[in-house]
């Protein structure tokens, strides 16, 4: 199968599992996640991490959610979970998944979610499995607390998930430990386990970080495969925005907290209009294997939480005028579904001068 | 978003190489457990070249850095640094080369490789205090201008690992390596760890020492290409063997091994106009099987050109002046690629 898609619609009309996706602002009831408006405190509510990220994600899409360490992606996605991290709170806004409101659910509520509606990955599947347990008999568990299957009828259907991962040889895997299994077999296991009880959603959060770039290659395949097989939508959390482009549909840009770009993954790519998505172009990996000048972006982020006027970005940004740090900036849609963040947002010279340098 | 001088080109070969690792194997593990992690390693490193060394995971990248540096012996062969054969020196004389920090090491993680309980004064200034041949002023003013190499400054000097940022703390450990003046650093995945940005500011500082000190360095990277920015050589690993070993920007121009190939298909990247995609490097079920021989290429089991020929382990041979590729087939795949479906 081709890996490239970057041509989200006809890609899913094809598929046929994700024919229910009409993009368009009405389109809520397609939406498996939503998020709206998101604020999420962190230390005990001393700083916002989180200050207003909205997104969605519909059935059969895959959506990206890049930006630095301190973004907030990684919290918007523990948010989305339901799994925040201790000192930390959604302090406004909502999450949503499937229509119903999760920010109030209680913990059964969220127990019936997990799992059977939606599955996460996440960047060391080393951590996240127990070392002294067989793969398959950390797979059956799942199968049989969530899905209820006899001991047999599960054995059976985690053989047929390891083989769907494209695991070799999965009768053989099914007994080993995680020490006896590489890297990109344990994601493997783990993108198994996930998807274990049919889920809706994937959350996978640096899930090819930490894996060689021929493993992660093919993981990117394997998300790929599942979402034109089973209409899986997937929210895939990265800092590189080089992976993001080889599997997203469409891509949210986070910086200090806010969503400052968003849009279908080539109209991002061709046409950037937020001086931090040029910035994110020009450092990413952009398949050049010449010698080159390697980018970066000037500056440091702010400090997580940190009550800035205006643009948050303006510090570091290249094309910053007086107007970007008089009062909050608001987001504009510059093209089909791609919004901005940006004073200048409408501003022609942006768009060419930067990318051009 | 400044410019750097581009990097130099190829030292004069005719000079003697620094560093020279010759037909070195070596074995983890005794008994049953014993697994040659290196096969026959030939690596030479010259005075103010940025080498790059990739491969996958348990290809022995980070056990030839380990040999390098003395921390494992090799079972046959030999590491020669500056004409001193340092592996096969006793553990007195190994200290004491060890002591000097003519190598010295960097790891990925700063998180996990430098003392969480000290300060950053104190990191910096471990390698001297343990060396003992400078007094604290001297120490104090090493520090200094070893953290004002890589761009730090000192109000960081009390501050703890955890409290300055990923890209921080990645150029502190370079500012320790930095201050015991090294004569070749071997950073292994110095930048797997962090942002793109951050990445490539480490990177061209990385390639800033090396035109201002003349210092040798070989980076450990997956990234080719963000490699291809900074490094003059390439060298691919492949399960414990060098299999191609080059120019940089030659060998990813045109890569003679189907491996060097294979990687540079998988790096994601933001554009796709690869010369050649994964189904073309990637062995399928309909390919003819490989040899099965035990003295086989180590990549045949997953080469899709495998021959008969591949029932040899094939030698590193050299193609081009300073340019070395281990394939029977390195004049054939080419073209078998190309004719096979994208």
């Amino acid at each position: 199968m081709a890996i490239h898609s970057l041509n989200p619609l006809p890609d899913i009309a094809t598929a046929g599992a994700g024919a229910a996706l009409r993009p368009g602002p009405a389109a809520t009831a397609d939406d498996v996640l939503r998020v709206d408006d998101l604020h999420v405190s962190v230390h005990d509510g001393a700083a916002m991490a989180v200050r207003g990220i909205s997104l969605r994600v519909r059935a059969g899409e895959i959506v990206g959610l890049v930006g630095e360490s301190g973004s907030g992606k990684t919290l918007t996605c523990r948010a989305a979970l339901g799994v925040l991290p201790p000192g930390c709170a959604i302090s406004g806004g909502t999450v949503s998944f499937a229509g119903r409101d999760l920010t109030a659910a209680t913990r059964r509520e969220w127990e019936r979610v997990h799992g059977s509606g939606m599955g996460a990955v996440f960047q060391e599947p080393a951590s996240y499995l127990n070392p002294s347990i067989t793969v398959g008999g950390q797979l059956t568990e799942v199968l049989r607390v969530k899905l209820a299957l006899g001991r047999r009828a599960a054995r059976r259907r985690a053989i047929e998930l390891f083989q769907a991962v494209g695991l070799r040889q999965p009768e053989r895997v099914f007994h080993q430990v995680p020490a006896e299994l590489s890297g990109g077999m344990l994601q493997r296991v783990m993108i198994a386990i996930a998807i274990s009880c049919g889920p809706r959603l994937l959350v996978a959060d640096e899930a090819t970080t930490a894996l060689d770039v021929t493993i992660q290659a093919e993981v990117i395949e394997l998300l790929l495969q599942l979402r034109e097989r089973t209409g899986l939508a997937v929210l895939f959390v990265s800092h590189d925005l080089a992976v993001i482009t080889e599997l997203c549909d469409r891509v949210v840009v986070c910086y200090a907290g806010e969503v400052v770009e968003s849009g279908p993954t080539q109209e991002i790519i061709e046409r950037p209009r937020h001086p931090y998505t040029q910035g994110l172009l020009q450092v990413a990996s952009v398949g050049d294997f010449r010698r080159r000048e390697l980018r970066v972006i000037a500056g440091q982020p702010p400090r997580v939480g940190a009550d800035i006027a205006g643009c948050r970005f303006a510090a570091r940004c290249p094309a910053a005028i007086p107007a970007c740090g008089a009062g909050s900036v608001g987001s504009v849609m510059v093209g089909y579904q791609h919004h901005v963040r940006c004073v200048r947002a409408r501003d022609a010279a942006i768009a060419g001068e930067l990318v051009a340098r | 978003m400044t410019a750097v001088p581009a990097g130099s080109t190829l030292p004069p070969p005719a000079a003697p190489p620094l560093l020279a690792v010759e037909s070195v194997d070596v074995v983890l593990g005794r008994g049953w457990r014993a697994a040659k992690v290196l096969s026959g390693v030939d690596l030479r490193i010259w005075p103010g070249e940025i080498v790059g060394l990739v491969g996958e995971t348990g290809s022995g990248k980070t056990t030839l850095a380990r040999t390098v540096v003395g921390l494992v012996a090799p079972a046959r062969g030999r590491v020669v640094f500056d004409g001193t054969t340092i592996s096969s020196l006793r553990s007195g004389a190994r200290r004491a080369i060890r002591r000097r920090g003519h190598v010295q090491l960097i790891f990925q993680d700063p998180l996990r490789s430098l003392d969480p309980d000290l300060t950053v004064d104190e990191i910096v200034g471990e390698g001297l205090r343990i060396r003992g041949d400078a007094g604290s002023g001297e120490i104090r003013r090493r520090v200094l201008s070893a953290l004002g190499q890589v761009g730090l400054d000192a109000t960081l000097l009390d501050r703890t690992p955890g409290q300055i940022s990923g890209g921080q703390r990645q150029r502190v450990s370079i500012a320790r390596a930095l201050a015991v003046d090294p004569r070749l650093l071997i950073c292994d995945e110095p930048v797997s760890a962090l942002d793109a940005s951050s990445r490539n500011y480490i990177l061209r500082l990385l390639q800033q020492l090396r035109d201002s000190l003349g210092l040798p360095i070989v980076v450990i990277s997956h990234d080719l290409s963000s490699l291809a920015g900074v490094a003059d050589r390439v060298v691919v690993l492949y399960r414990g063997r060098i299999v191609e070993d080059g120019p940089v920007e030659q060998v990813f121009a045109a890569p003679r091994h189907p491996y060097t190939a294979l990687l540079m298909a998988s790096a994601p990247s933001v554009r796709h106009d690869r010369p050649l995609s994964l189904r073309q490097l990637r062995r399928t079920d309909a390919d003819p099987a490989p040899p099965a021989s035990p003295d086989a290429c180590v990549f045949a089991h997953r080469c899709p050109f495998a021959a008969g020929a591949c029932a040899a382990q094939p030698a590193l041979e050299t193609v081009e002046e300073r340019w070395g590729v281990a394939c029977h087939r390195r004049e054939e795949w080419g073209a078998l690629a190309r004719d096979r479906a994208r």
